[in-house]
């Protein structure tokens, strides 16, 4: 279930990692730019830019296994979903505009973190073409650095 | 594989890292770090403090995946690492705890931030990502 | 053809390859240069020298140039200390020296606890994460301030370390991201230890100068204090000069009083010398207070307080040789003596200093105030020094004080036994020349009938008598103007008319035989009457020249020779008990003024027949009285 905490670290100075294991059990995970769901509702919609899908998608063809790790750079409070793989579309262009327009905001915040020079370089991460990843989210663990960090949630 | 040293501004901790594990059933679990630490040409380094899910996976499952970042290029590095052993003392543990350390006594955290052991990993593959950005203008 | 142009399209690529190589070669070795050039600079410039500051600077500085270490600082550590300081900056405008960096705390305080290098990025961020951290785990948040840049996001320290011992940290920092990833990690050790080596050195060289400037302050301290207690010794010999040129005891004791007023405080002294037989000590000067009795005054100038076998103040003071201060006197463990002389001379606070000479006690200085005194240590071991040398001037005052006193007696019985010119000459030239006195008249006295009375005294009794009669004899004597010479067994001797001459002698003499005549019956009257034996007295007068003089070196006496002196005799001989018997030239010279019984010629035995008168009394018209033996003015007039 999505609340409406896990719905305001989205909205908030987050980043996203997707984790996803093949069949192998090697695990791996890919940067999203752009994350959204409903609160009361388990469907998360995760974007990853196309250049970097193949190995996730790949992964979740062996194993549906997914995890999402939210964090707030601003504060380290983070949270990771898990649940299973439902499906992938490519982003529409609304959501490619949204995450342009994240990415844009984001690159303020970097530069004053990690200097303008990073911060520019960053920007040219090529967000699009975009794939949207569909999971069931099934479990929130805490995430926020700190001793007993993990705990779960739901 | 040996790690090449166009990677080191990366592992200067400025960008915090994300490990990716699993679990022996197959689980991902997607953790930040606060380090990466070049051990030798052919390890590296993490350290272990909180993560206790990122630990039992470990302990299940010796296949990690890290990703660092240029600090200035924004590159990022996709490096598959398995762990060999742990350290909780020697030159790396001594030089990560002298890192945690000097960030946690800032802030009076050193009780917080003890740095259980170091989890030094075997680089498997290590791959730089410059695909994932656009030429320069 | 196309293989050809293959081949030679990848001989480019090989070349262009190698070319790079060869390039990026060439730039590690041009680094690698720069980094020993600025290891070479550092060598030359700083291990050799001694300036602290210097060394700073120029690591600093060179450091800058050849490293872009735009800002960094130089922390030292004090060994045994938890703390670093800045002793140096570069780059912060010269802000940050003297902060504190706690071993153990952020990048500098780490590095200093495990001396180990350490490069630190992102500082900025990371500390958020911490804070976050502390945050969620609802801790407070804990900012701890260090010393550099405040935006600082890459930090590089280096340990200093000499000997295996940790001297400082040579912090670097840069607001850039990523400044100081190339930095080859050796170079930077190399790096640190010269830096620290040349700090070492210079450190070592100043606690040396430091030392010895130290060591030359406190030598010409301890100069100076010799030089003050040299003057203060000097002084004090000054004064004890001074008082050697007085001999008088009192003159020396008022100076003493004076001196030890203006120098210690000091209000009141006395001075005890110890007694002949050692068991006592008695003052020889005392300061009194204002008010004092005279009873009291007395009864010190008796007092005697015990020093042997007793338990006293002076007592311990002699037998310890040592002063004895009591700052608050306390009337236990002394004498009844020294209690007398506490209450009445109202000591509060004082001070016993034993005189020795040579081993032996000889005295005791007491000062004393009657309020509180603070003396220090020092000062009683000036007053010691002060009363040793004062022991050795009131002992020779002493001895002159007693050598004055047997001079005084010896010259008291000089002159009993001589007139005083003569006595006066024969101290003053050792020898008295023998006189030629023109006119002298000599009378003689005897106890008729002595030797049946002596008989029947004691020896004691008898020279009772003899002594009563004589010196009153004596006394009139001397306020006749006469000079009493002898006495032979109960005879009696006087004369007048020297050893100063005067016309007045005969009438002088004539006057004190009837002033003997009238003493010896006034005695005989009250023996008489108490039944007891007495004596008459016979009287025999003559008038003449005499020779007058001192002989004899042992025991001088003054006599005179002569026919006179024998013709006086045998005046006496030939008077009669109770009568004064005087010779016509002494008759010629007072029949004016005395009435006179004329007796015609009379035997003297030697001498044939000579005209002899009694002397009866001063005539009525020159007496006082009706007996005639007080003369009146008109006497004297003639």
């Amino acid at each position: 279930m999505i609340s409406q905490e896990i719905v305001d670290l989205m909205n908030a100075n987050s980043v996203f990692a997707v984790g996803t294991v093949n069949g192998k059990n090697e695990p791996f995970y890919t940067r999203s730019y752009y994350m959204h769901g409903n609160v009361g509702e388990s469907k998360l919609f995760v974007h990853i830019p196309e250049i970097m899908a193949a190995r996730p998608l790949q992964d979740l063809k062996e194993n549906q296994h997914i995890a999402v790790n939210v964090a707030d750079i601003t504060n380290f409070f983070a949270r990771q979903l898990k649940g299973m793989f439902l499906g992938s579309r490519p982003s529409t262009s609304e959501e490619i505009a949204e995450i342009k327009r994240l990415q844009n905001k984001f690159e303020g915040l970097l530069g004053n973190f990690f200097g303008p020079e990073f911060a520019s370089n960053w920007s040219r991460i090529i967000i699009e073409p975009s794939i949207c990843i569909t999971l069931e989210v099934q479990e929130v663990f805490e995430q926020t650095p700190k001793s007993g960090t993990g705990g779960k949630i739901i | 594989m040996i790690i090449p040293k166009e990677i080191l501004p990366a592992l200067n901790g400025a960008i915090p890292a994300t490990l990716a594990t699993a679990s022996k059933d197959g689980i991902p679990n997607v953790g930040v770090m606060s380090q990466v630490f070049y051990a030798n040409e052919k390890q590296l380094a993490i350290s272990h403090q909180f993560f206790s899910k990122t630990s039992a996976n470990l302990k299940e499952n010796l296949r990690g995946h890290v990703q660092v970042i240029d600090p200035i290029t924004a590159v990022p590095w996709f490096i598959e690492v398995e762990l060999d052993h742990e350290e909780t003392s020697g030159d790396l543990f001594e030089q990560m705890e002298m890192q945690l350390e000097a960030i946690a006594s800032m802030c009076g955290m050193e009780d917080v931030f003890k740095l259980q052991a170091a989890y030094v990993f075997n680089v498997i593959s290590i791959r730089k990502g410059d695909e994932v950005l656009r030429a320069p203008e | 053809m196309n293989d050809a142009k293959n081949d030679s399209q990848t001989n480019k690529e090989e070349i262009i390859s190698i070319q790079e190589n060869i390039d990026l070669l060439n730039s590690k070795l041009k680094r690698k240069n720069l980094e020993f050039s600025v290891i070479q600079i550092l060598s030359n410039e700083i291990i050799t020298s001694l300036d602290l500051d210097r060394i700073f600077q120029i690591a600093m500085e060179s450091l800058d140039k050849y490293f872009g270490f735009s800002h960094s600082l130089i922390l030292l550590k004090n060994s045994g200390s938890d703390f670093l300081k800045v002793y140096a900056s570069h780059g912060y405008c010269g802000q940050g020296i003297g902060a504190t960096v706690k071993t153990g705390e952020g990048v500098i305080g780490v590095v200093a606890k495990r001396k180990k290098m350490m490069r630190s990025s992102g500082m900025g961020y990371r500390k958020i994460y911490v804070q976050s951290i502390q945050k969620s785990m609802d801790r407070d948040q804990v900012v701890i301030p260090m010393p550099g840049l405040q935006n600082v996001n890459c930090q590089l320290a280096i340990p200093l370390i000499v000997k295996d011992e940790l001297i400082g940290v040579y912090a670097i920092e840069s607001e850039e991201f990523n400044a100081f990833a190339a930095i080859d990690e050796q170079i930077l050790m190399i790096v640190g230890n010269q830096i620290g080596s040349a700090i070492s050195n210079a450190r070592a060289y100043k606690e040396i100068e430091e030392l010895k400037n130290s060591l030359e302050e406190k030598v010409i301290d301890r100069t100076k204090k010799l030089e003050n207690q040299k003057k203060e010794i000097q002084s004090l010999n000054q004064f004890i000069k001074s008082l050697n040129e007085k001999m008088d005891l009192s003159e020396i004791s008022s100076k003493i009083l004076k001196y030890v007023k203006e120098h210690f405080g000091i209000q009141h002294y006395s001075l005890y010398t110890v007694d002949p037989s050692g068991d006592t000590i008695s003052p020889i000067y005392i300061h009194y207070p204002e008010k004092i009795s005279n009873n009291d005054r007395l009864e010190f100038e008796s007092l005697k307080i015990p020093i042997k076998n007793v338990k006293g103040a002076n007592a311990l003071a002699i037998q310890s040789q040592k002063p004895w201060y009591f700052k608050r006197i306390k009337k236990i463990g002394i004498t009844k003596e020294e209690l007398f002389a506490i209450e009445r001379l109202n000591m509060k606070s004082f001070l016993m200093i034993p005189l020795f000479l040579q081993g032996k006690p000889v005295g005791i200085l007491n000062f004393w105030n009657d309020e509180e005194m603070s003396l220090k240590k020092e000062d009683i071991t000036r007053l010691s020094i002060f009363s040793e040398q004062l022991a050795g001037i009131i002992y020779s005052s002493q001895l002159f004080d007693q050598v004055e006193r047997e001079k005084e007696k010896s010259d008291h019985l000089l002159l009993n036994i001589l007139p005083h010119s003569i006595a006066t000459e024969l101290k003053e030239t050792n020898q008295v020349k023998p006189q030629h006195i023109k006119s002298a008249s000599v009378l003689f006295t005897d106890f008729v009938g002595f030797t049946q009375i002596s008989e029947d005294l004691s020896p004691e009794e008898l020279i009772k008598e003899l002594d009563g009669c004589f010196s009153q004899f004596d006394e009139i004597s001397k306020h006749n103007n006469l000079e009493k010479l002898k006495t032979i067994g109960d005879a009696y001797m006087c004369a007048g008319g020297l050893p100063i001459p005067n016309d007045s002698h005969p009438i002088d003499i004539c006057l004190a035989a009837l002033e003997f005549r009238s003493f010896m019956n006034q005695m005989s009257e009250i023996k008489k009457a108490l039944n007891l034996p007495f004596w008459e007295l016979r009287i025999g007068i003559h008038t003449g020249s005499v020779t007058a003089g001192v002989i004899g070196t042992e025991k001088f006496s003054y006599d005179i020779w002569g026919d006179t002196v024998n013709i006086a005799s045998r005046m006496e001989s030939s008077g009669e008990p109770g009568r004064i018997n005087i010779s016509k030239e002494t008759f010629q010279r007072v029949n004016k003024l005395f009435q006179c019984e004329s007796r015609g010629l009379v035997k003297a035995k030697g001498k044939g027949d000579i005209e002899m008168y009694y002397l009866e009394r001063i005539l009525p018209e020159f007496s006082q009285d009706k007996e005639g033996l007080v003369p009146n003015q008109d006497f004297f007039l003639s």
